[in-house]
C-alpha cells in the first residue's frame, strides 16, 4: 500500500468530507422522515403514556396509574384481548408460514405458465385489506356463503365461522393465508439462492425428492425461514382490520385485537394518554418475542459460510 | 317503514300510523311471518318453510340499542333504576322485551341474525329490493328512502308491549364550562338547533330540537309536509307526534359512562343475537361487568 503524501491525505480528507455532507444530505430527507413521523410522536405517546391526555382535554401527569389499571385487571379488556390476540398469533403464523412455503416450492418449479401463477397468487396481497374483509364476509357468511356451500355439496358440516365465538380467530387466521404473497416472493427468493449442484450430490448419493427438502431445502432456507417468521410475527401482533371491518371485535369481544383495543380507547373512548400506555405495551411485548426468536435463532438458523 | 307493495300484494293491512293502534309484538309477529319467504316461496307459518334459505325477510329489527331500547321502555324497562344506582337491562321487564327480539330471529326467523343482516343492502335498497318488508331503525333512514324514486313506502308506529315509547336520538352539543367565549358559544348553538337555519338537512336526515317545530303547524310544514319525498303519507303521526309525545330521554345523552357501559352490553347481546345465551343470562353477566362503570343519570 502506498502511503500518501500530506496534500493527498489532506485532499483526500477534503474529497471524505465533501462526501460525508453528500451522504447527509441525500440521507437528510429519509432520517428528517423518521424523526418527525416516527421518533417524535414515539416520544410524545411515551410521555402520554403517564398522563391522563383525552381528547378534548388538558393532560396532567398521572405516573404509572395508566399501566397500573391495566395490569391490575381494572381494564376489562386488556388481558382478554391480549389473550385474543395470543391466540390469533398461534394459530395465523405457523399457517402463514408453512402454506407460504409450501406455495413457493410449487412456484418454484419449471412448469408452464409459471409466471402467470406467481402473479395469481401474489395478487391478493395488492387488494386492499378492506375489499379482502368484505370478499371474506361474502365468502364465510353462513347461510349463503360460498364456504358453507361447498361444505353443503359435500354433506360436511357448516360453520358459522366469523360469526360464532369459538370460531371466529380460527376462521380470521384461516383468511390471513391468502394475502401471504410477499412471504412467499420472499421464500422463492431464498429457494432460488440454493445452489443446485447439493441437490446434484443428493441425487448421487441417492437420496430422494424427501431427503432433498430435509436435508437441502430446509437448512438452507433456514435464514429466509428465520426473517419470515419475524416478520410475520409481528405483523400478526399487529392485526387490525378484520376485527374493525368484519366483525367489529365480535361476537361478545371474541375478535377483540389487541390493536382494535387501542383503537377503541383511543377512538371510541378517546382516552389518549391510556392507549398511548397499551400501545407501549405492546411495543414491549413484541420486542421481547422477536428478542426470543432471534435468542433461539442460533440453534436452528444455518448460515451459509460460517457460524 | 316498511314497502307499501309487499303489504297490498299480501293483502295485509298497513301498519297504523297513530300511537294508540300500535300493533303489539304478537301481531307484529304474525304479520312478519306472513311477509317472510323462503326460496321456494314458502312463508315462515308453512311448515316446509326453510330457515336456512330465506329470500325475504318480513322484519329488519336494528340490533343496536337505538333500536332495541324502545322495546324496553315499552315494557317498562330501564337501563338504570330510577335514582341511578344499578343497572336493571337484566330485570324482568328488560330481559322479556330483549328475548322477544332475539326470539324475531332465532325462533320465528322474521329478522334477520346479524350474520344475515351482513348480506343486506342498507334499509332504503333491502326495502326497495324486498329482501325486507319492514325495517325497524331511525328516521335518519328517510334521507335516503327520499333518493328511492321506485320505492313506494311508508312510515308506521313501533310496536309495544305495554306503553308506546320512543325517544330521540342523537348527538349532544356541548360547551365546556371551561369556555372563555360563552356568549359566542351559545350564539352558535342557539343557530344549529334553530331548523330554519338547515331545512334541508331536517327534511330527512335530522329532526328539530325545539319543541315549537312539533306543535306550530305552519313550522310542522317547513320540514315535515306529507308527500315531500322524505316524508310519506302518516308521518307527522307515525314519526313526528308518536316520538314527541311519547319520549323518553335518550339513554346516550343522560347516562354517566354511556359508551363504555353500551360497549359490555352490546358484547353480551351479541350472544343473545345469535341465540347462544338467553338475554337473562346475557344481561347477568353484563351487570357485573357494567358494575363498575354505573354512576347515575346525567339530569
Amino acid at each position: 500500500m502506498v502511503v500518501g503524501t500530506g496534500t493527498a491525505i489532506r485532499r483526500k480528507s477534503a474529497v471524505v468530507a465533501h462526501e460525508n455532507r453528500a451522504g447527509w444530505l441525500f440521507a437528510a430527507p429519509a432520517a428528517l422522515g423518521l424523526a418527525l413521523f416516527t421518533l417524535w410522536p414515539m416520544m410524545a405517546s411515551l410521555y402520554y403514556s403517564f398522563t391522563n391526555l383525552t381528547i378534548s382535554g388538558k393532560a396532567s401527569f398521572v405516573g404509572l396509574a395508566n399501566y397500573r389499571n391495566m395490569f391490575s385487571g381494572n381494564d376489562l379488556y386488556f388481558y382478554h384481548s391480549l389473550g385474543v390476540t395470543a391466540r390469533y398469533v398461534l394459530y395465523s403464523v405457523p399457517l402463514k408460514i408453512a402454506y407460504s412455503f409450501l406455495l413457493a416450492m410449487l412456484l418454484n418449479q419449471s412448469v408452464r405458465g409459471k409466471s402467470v401463477f406467481r402473479t395469481i397468487f401474489y395478487l391478493p396481497t395488492i387488494v386492499p385489506s378492506v375489499a379482502i374483509s368484505m370478499i371474506w364476509m361474502w365468502l364465510l357468511n353462513p347461510d349463503l356463503g360460498l364456504v358453507n356451500e361447498i361444505l353443503r355439496s359435500f354433506n360436511l358440516p357448516t360453520s358459522k365461522w366469523i360469526y360464532a365465538k369459538d370460531t371466529v380467530i380460527q376462521s380470521l387466521a384461516f383468511m390471513s393465508m391468502w394475502t401471504t404473497g410477499t412471504i412467499t416472493v420472499v421464500f422463492l427468493a431464498g429457494l432460488q439462492d440454493i445452489p443446485r449442484h447439493l441437490y446434484e450430490a443428493t441425487s448421487l448419493d441417492g437420496g430422494n425428492a424427501w431427503s432433498k427438502f430435509r436435508h437441502v431445502t430446509v437448512p438452507l432456507m433456514t435464514p429466509t425461514i428465520f426473517f419470515n417468521l419475524c416478520t410475520t410475527l409481528i405483523g400478526s401482533f399487529q392485526v387490525f382490520s378484520e376485527a374493525y371491518i368484519m366483525t367489529g371485535g365480535g361476537p361478545d369481544n371474541a375478535s377483540l385485537f389487541y390493536v382494535f383495543y387501542l383503537y377503541r380507547e383511543a377512538f371510541t373512548y378517546s382516552r389518549m394518554g391510556s392507549a398511548s400506555a397499551i400501545a407501549w405495551v405492546l411495543f414491549i411485548i413484541i420486542m421481547a418475542v422477536t428478542a426470543l426468536v432471534f435468542k433461539t435463532s442460533d440453534r436452528w438458523v444455518f448460515y451459509e459460510g460460517g457460524r | 317503514m316498511y314497502n307499501v307493495d309487499m303489504f297490498t300484494e299480501a293483502g295485509i293491512e298497513l301498519p297504523p300510523t297513530k300511537a294508540e293502534d300500535a300493533w303489539t309484538y304478537d301481531e307484529l309477529l304474525a304479520i312478519a311471518q306472513k311477509l317472510t319467504k323462503d326460496r321456494s316461496g314458502n312463508d315462515a307459518t308453512s311448515p316446509n318453510f326453510d330457515p336456512e334459505n330465506i329470500q325475504q325477510f318480513g322484519i329488519h329489527y336494528g340490533l343496536g340499542w337505538n333500536c332495541w331500547y324502545s322495546l324496553v321502555l315499552s315494557n317498562g324497562g330501564s337501563y338504570l333504576s330510577e335514582d341511578g344506582t344499578r343497572f336493571t337491562l337484566n330485570e324482568p321487564e328488560a330481559v322479556e322485551a330483549i328475548q322477544k327480539i332475539a326470539d324475531l330471529i332465532n325462533v320465528y326467523h322474521v329478522s334477520p341474525s346479524s350474520a344475515q343482516a351482513t348480506t343486506l343492502p342498507s334499509n332504503s335498497v333491502s326495502l326497495q329490493t324486498r329482501r325486507v318488508a319492514m325495517a325497524i331503525n331511525g328516521s335518519w333512514t328517510h334521507a335516503d328512502l327520499a333518493q328511492a324514486e321506485e320505492l313506494n313506502w311508508g312510515v308506521g308506529v313501533l310496536p309495544i308491549l305495554k306503553e308506546y315509547k320512543s325517544y330521540f336520538h342523537g348527538g349532544s352539543l356541548v360547551i365546556f364550562k371551561s369556555t372563555s367565549n360563552l356568549e359566542a358559544s351559545l350564539k352558535l348553538h342557539n343557530w344549529i338547533i334553530n331548523p330554519a337555519n338547515q331545512l334541508d338537512l331536517h327534511r330527512g336526515l335530522w329532526i328539530p330540537q325545539l319543541a315549537s317545530w312539533y306543535t306550530d303547524p305552519e313550522k310542522i310544514e317547513l320540514w315535515a309536509k306529507e308527500g315531500e319525498p322524505g316524508r310519506p303519507v302518516g308521518f307527522q303521526d307515525a314519526v313526528m307526534r308518536s316520538t314527541f309525545e311519547h319520549s323518553e330521554p335518550s339513554p346516550e345523552n343522560c347516562i354517566v359512562n354511556f359508551a363504555e357501559i353500551d360497549a359490555i352490553v352490546s358484547a353480551a347481546l351479541d350472544n343473545v343475537w345469535n341465540g347462544t345465551m338467553t338475554a337473562q343470562q346475557a344481561m347477568d353477566e353484563a351487570a357485573v361487568k357494567a358494575e363498575p362503570f354505573i354512576a347515575g343519570w346525567i339530569y
